[in-house]
């Protein structure tokens, strides 16, 4: 029975997904088709003019929005990203920048919880103290700089003026790991610690809330020792407001991943983006977009459903 | 709301001040938007301000300038006149800065010394030399002299910007920017999401589609894609004008916070909604404009309020991030744009960088600190109902 | 008889913003091991606070004073972790909202096994067949089944019924009930009563039942205590106290209680007025601007506890049906 209940919602929810991104590609092509000015010509100048209208025919622009939009998508549907217009697949340059995104996106929120969650649970045990308030005005003062920033002073001051780290470049994984997480280890920094912030001060405050819940006066009173009731009692219930705030902080970090990329020189989606637009390649760049909201939507559509494995509140609340 | 907190006293100080640069910057005693100097050698912060006492730097291509005749200037090349650094302590003391001089470094008086009427008088061309390229020599020494005894408090770029002067045009680029689309993206937002809110039916489930629609988009994503699509040249000669460039950027920024801005103005105003009161005074027969402007927008306007401040905030970061992605201002003339222009010198003169970040950092430290502490005094209101 | 439990002009105060707001005043009581005991008063009467301050399970902000003897040991001496091994096998409690008082993210059967494993020292097995066999005695229908659920798939009486056998798990000596029909729906709140009887007899536990309901503490308690204003204001034994009442507020407060036994159309009596403001405590007794009989005397002078022959103890100058 639960387990229909929960497939059905776990269907709905894909159901949902699957609209919005719809909607999102086709808001991303009608925008597309909005660029002032002939595609065509902008592609490729040089052109005669029965060349820009058998280009325009092949893109779709000569007819209806929702015509071109299906031209544009289904090959897509089918893994098929279509050319660039200098030359070349777009899916082979795809398949090389998604990598690094997505690893320093992951890195980024393994760091950030693996610190900010006993950060948070120590500041919530100690609230009011000097430690408590040290660890909130840093957090505070940190987050409010802007990631790029952080990231140009982290590459001067550790890249180049200690040496520990190149101060810039990728390495794949296949070619070491060491060298690999060498290269990582300061754009994940950099992109760190903002969520590092957000999450502390989210899990503080919600441990604190959750403290003063009725049933953690129960579990005291059946005489358990606090570390037992702060880890068993308290803080799974707020590691799930945890978990939900983590994937809605997905898309800044994506979009913070973009700007690391540049600053650190990592051959992924973002200089991939900018390399489009330098080059004017309209029509990878709306495939990239499109790659871009699809991992993002897919990022909180997982958390989403495993949130509701992990919370039996929201099952209850659905039913 | 201020009365207790330090830390709200200093962002409002802050804040004011960035406001006041932005509005009397061309008041100011500083450099014009586009003003260079000293042909493009880096200086360090603290040139030539003596005021600074031993911190301050002397330059290093401080030549008696003023003393050689511009026929002489010009038949030195211009290498020589750069590396020809004369020792500082030649520098005339009646030119250098007073120590009264302000952060806001060189007076209006200062500036004046150094007009044309100072300058040595004009002498006909040589046979050697064309007018053209005397009047390039005459605005090089011009310069030449304004660098020579210019305070540079936090120096100033390799394209030769005085930094400080920098940082206050810029405020009024980069405020403009974040006030405007805030502005009326906010104003946008709420309308709808006020209206979706209080129609509900398929007008609300409408809204939220699309707000969704683009939220799935990450935000930065989005104004990238905006921008690189219609600010775009239309051929790879042409370019992009500023004035254009501005405005897209604003239609992008308010299109990334129409959604943001309007689910929150849509949540805050379904909470009120279905309160007691507004129920109560439909009941005895209130009209729908009534309620809506003397019940619901009253009470939804301070939540917006304090996501307004962490707005400004995001969009100044928003937009110094477009800028190092290469689709934003490239002019040097935002904060955003001063850091992107100049990123590539971090590594040999870091303060070029340190500088705008340190702005800008202080101003979301500001806007986040304000936008908190509304919404704490939100709280305690809502805890007193 | 010994006492289980003695309190010695113990008083509970909290720190708030508006000044110390002292919510119980210089209470006196002493149970006797099997005696179950009633507490009733008002919302706001300090009988919650009274409970839960004797058990030592209150925030930091509220300070204690005065002792509490727990077989004669006195716990207000006692540091938190020595505090900590008389909770769950000295005493227990069962809180008021079963809907707040489980954990909604944990399965039932980890939330009663953990009291015995931590605490009694069971093995995962035998602490799952005592839970079991708990579950059983609470009448829970399933138990297998219901061990595997979450809080948010019971009804209210269910979880209730949840807690008190968590609560008597470890086999407690002494049973705080706080209120613990308060939130059930009444024909699920005799079942509740009647069950905590049971347990009462079956593991011969002291009971402390806290209440607003007169009529819950009639048939359950050997003694009741009727507190107002922080203070113990009458006490008595149960037939002594429902036979010869001596306080105009417990006659007020029985007044109250809808009856079957009213004539039809016939209004409740409400007691018109509001509890003082526990911040500001006033010379007089604390019930005299309420109360129908109060004289200038009440309004000056604070009544002592006075304490009759036949140990019936009340606070009043002019006791309903005489000094006797």
């Amino acid at each position: 029975m639960l387990r229909m209940k929960t497939l059905k919602l776990i269907l709905i929810r894909l159901g949902q997904v699957a609209l919005v991104l719809l909607g999102a590609t086709f808001f991303v092509s009608i925008l597309v088709r909005q660029l002032p000015g002939d595609i065509a010509y902008m592609i490729n100048p040089t052109a005669t003019a029965a060349e820009r209208a058998s280009l325009r025919h092949e893109l779709g622009l000569d007819r209806n929005y929702f015509v071109s939009y299906w031209m544009w998508l289904s090959p897509i549907l089918r893994g098929d990203f279509g050319f660039f217009i200098f030359g070349g697949k777009v899916l082979p340059v795809i398949k090389s920048a998604v990598p690094p995104t997505l690893q320093l996106i992951f890195y980024t929120q393994i760091v950030a919880l693996a610190v900010a969650i006993p950060l948070g649970i120590t500041s919530a045990y100690k609230q009011g103290t000097r430690f408590d308030r040290f660890i909130s005005t840093t957090l505070f003062s940190l987050h409010s700089i802007p990631n790029f920033g952080i990231g140009l002073i982290l590459s001067v001051l550790v890249g180049v003026k200690l040496g520990i780290v190149p101060p810039s470049g990728y390495g794949r994984i296949s070619d070491g790991l060491l060298q690999h997480f060498k290269f990582m280890l300061l754009p994940v920094m950099t992109l760190a610690i903002a969520p590092i912030s957000s999450y502390t001060r989210l899990l503080r405050s919600e441990m604190i809330a959750t403290m003063r819940e009725d049933f953690v006066t129960l579990a005291k009173s059946k005489g358990l020792s606090n570390v037992r009731i702060l880890f068993r009692h308290v803080l799974r219930p707020s590691s799930i407001t945890l978990m939900t705030s983590a994937a809605l902080s997905m898309g800044g970090l994506i979009g913070g991943a973009l700007v690391i990329e540049i600053i650190f020189v990592i051959p992924g989606m973002g200089t991939q983006l900018a390399k489009a637009i330098g080059a004017r390649e309209f029509i990878a760049l709306q495939s990239y977009v499109v790659i871009v909201a699809t991992f993002y939507l897919l990022f909180n559509t997982i958390v989403d459903i495993l949130i509701t494995f992990v919370d039996p509140r929201t099952r209850n609340r659905h039913a | 709301m201020l009365r207790n907190s330090i830390g709200g006293k200093l962002a409002a100080i802050w804040l004011g001040l960035v406001l006041f640069f932005a509005i009397f910057g061309p008041l100011l005693p500083v450099a014009k938007v586009g003003q260079t100097f000293n042909d493009g050698v880096h200086l360090k912060p603290f040139t030539n301000c003596h005021f600074m006492g031993p911190l301050a730097q002397s330059i290093e291509r401080t030549s008696a300038l003023p003393d050689m005749s511009v026929s002489e200037l010009v038949n030195t090349s211009d290498n020589s006149i750069v590396n020809d650094a004369a020792p500082a302590d030649t520098l005339p003391v009646d030119q250098a800065v007073p120590v009264a001089a302000t952060t806001t470094a060189p007076t209006i008086e200062g500036e004046d010394v150094f007009t044309e009427e100072t300058l040595p008088p004009y002498i006909p061309p040589d046979t050697a030399v064309d007018a053209q390229q005397q009047e390039i020599e005459r605005q090089k020494l011009l310069n030449a002299r304004q660098t020579s005894t210019r305070c540079f408090f936090l120096g100033s770029t390799s394209e030769g910007t005085d930094i400080l002067s920098a940082i206050v045009n810029g405020s009024r680029t980069s405020l403009s920017i974040s006030l405007l689309s805030v502005f009326l993206g906010g104003l946008i937002g709420c309308l709808i999401g006020i209206a979706a809110a209080y129609l509900r039916g398929w007008f609300d489930r409408l809204v939220l589609l699309a707000f969704n629609i683009i939220l799935s988009i990450p935000t930065l994503v989005l104004a990238f894609a905006l921008i690189a699509i219609y600010a775009t040249p239309t051929s790879a000669v042409e370019t992009v004008p500023d004035s254009t460039r501005v405005k897209v950027l604003i239609a992008s920024l308010v299109v990334v916070i129409i959604p943001q801005l309007g689910r929150i103005a849509r949540a805050a105003a379904l909470q009120w909604i279905n309160r007691d009161f507004v129920v109560a005074s439909r009941s005895i027969g209130a009209t729908d404009i009534s309620i809506l402007f003397k019940r619901i927008i009253p009470n939804v306007l301070p939540s917006i309020f304090a996501i307004v401040f962490l707005a400004l905030g995001s969009v100044v970061v928003i937009e110094g991030s477009l800028s190092l992605l290469g689709v934003g201002l490239n002019n040097g003339n935002s904060w955003g744009s001063l850091l992107a222009r100049n990123s590539t010198d971090l590594t040999d003169y870091p303060h070029v960088i340190f500088v705008p970040v340190i702005v800008i950092a202080f101003t979301i430290i500001s806007t986040n600190k304000l936008g908190d502490l509304i919404r704490q005094s939100l709280d305690k209101r809502e805890a007193k109902i | 008889m010994t006492a289980l439990i003695k309190l010695t002009d113990f008083s509970v105060s909290f720190s708030t913003p508006r000044g110390d707001l002292h919510a119980v005043r210089g209470v006196d009581l002493s149970i006797n091991k099997g005696e179950s005991v009633g507490i009733v008063g008002e919302s706001g009467s300090g009988k919650t606070v009274l409970s839960r301050a004797t058990m030592g399970l209150m925030p930091s902000t509220a300070t204690c004073t005065g002792s509490v003897e727990f077989n004669g040991v006195d716990l207000s001496r006692l540091s938190r972790k020595d505090l900590r091994n008389y909770w769950g096998t000295g005493m227990a409690m069962v809180f008021q909202d079963p809907m707040t008082s489980l954990n909604p993210v944990r399965r039932i059967g980890s939330q009663i096994t953990e009291g015995l494993i931590v605490r009694l020292g069971m093995s995962k097995e035998q602490a799952r067949g005592r839970a079991i066999e708990l579950l059983d005695r609470v009448r829970i229908s399933d138990p297998f089944a219901t061990m595997k659920k979450y809080p948010g798939e019971l009804s209210g009486g269910m979880r209730q019924r949840i807690v008190i056998a968590i609560a008597i798990a470890c086999t407690p000596e002494l049973l705080f009930a706080d209120e613990p029909t308060t939130a059930l729906d009444v024909t699920v709140q005799a079942q509740v009563l009647e069950l905590l009887a049971e347990l009462r007899q079956e593991f011969n536990m002291t009971m402390l039942l806290v209440t607003h309901d007169l009529g819950v503490v009639a048939g359950q308690t050997d003694r009741v205590v009727v507190m107002y204003a922080g203070q113990i204001v009458e006490a008595a034994t149960t037939k002594e106290l429902f036979k010869n009442m001596k306080m105009p507020y417990t006659e007020a407060l029985l007044k109250s209680i809808p009856r079957l036994d009213q004539q039809a159309g016939q209004r409740l009596k409400v007691i018109t007025g509001r509890l003082p403001d526990p911040t500001k405590p006033e010379p007089g007794c604390a019930f005299a601007p309420r109360c129908l009989y109060a004289t200038d005397k009440c309004r000056s002078e604070q009544p002592p506890l006075v304490t009759t022959q036949t140990g019936h103890q009340y606070r009043c100058f002019f006791p309903l049906g005489g000094a006797n």
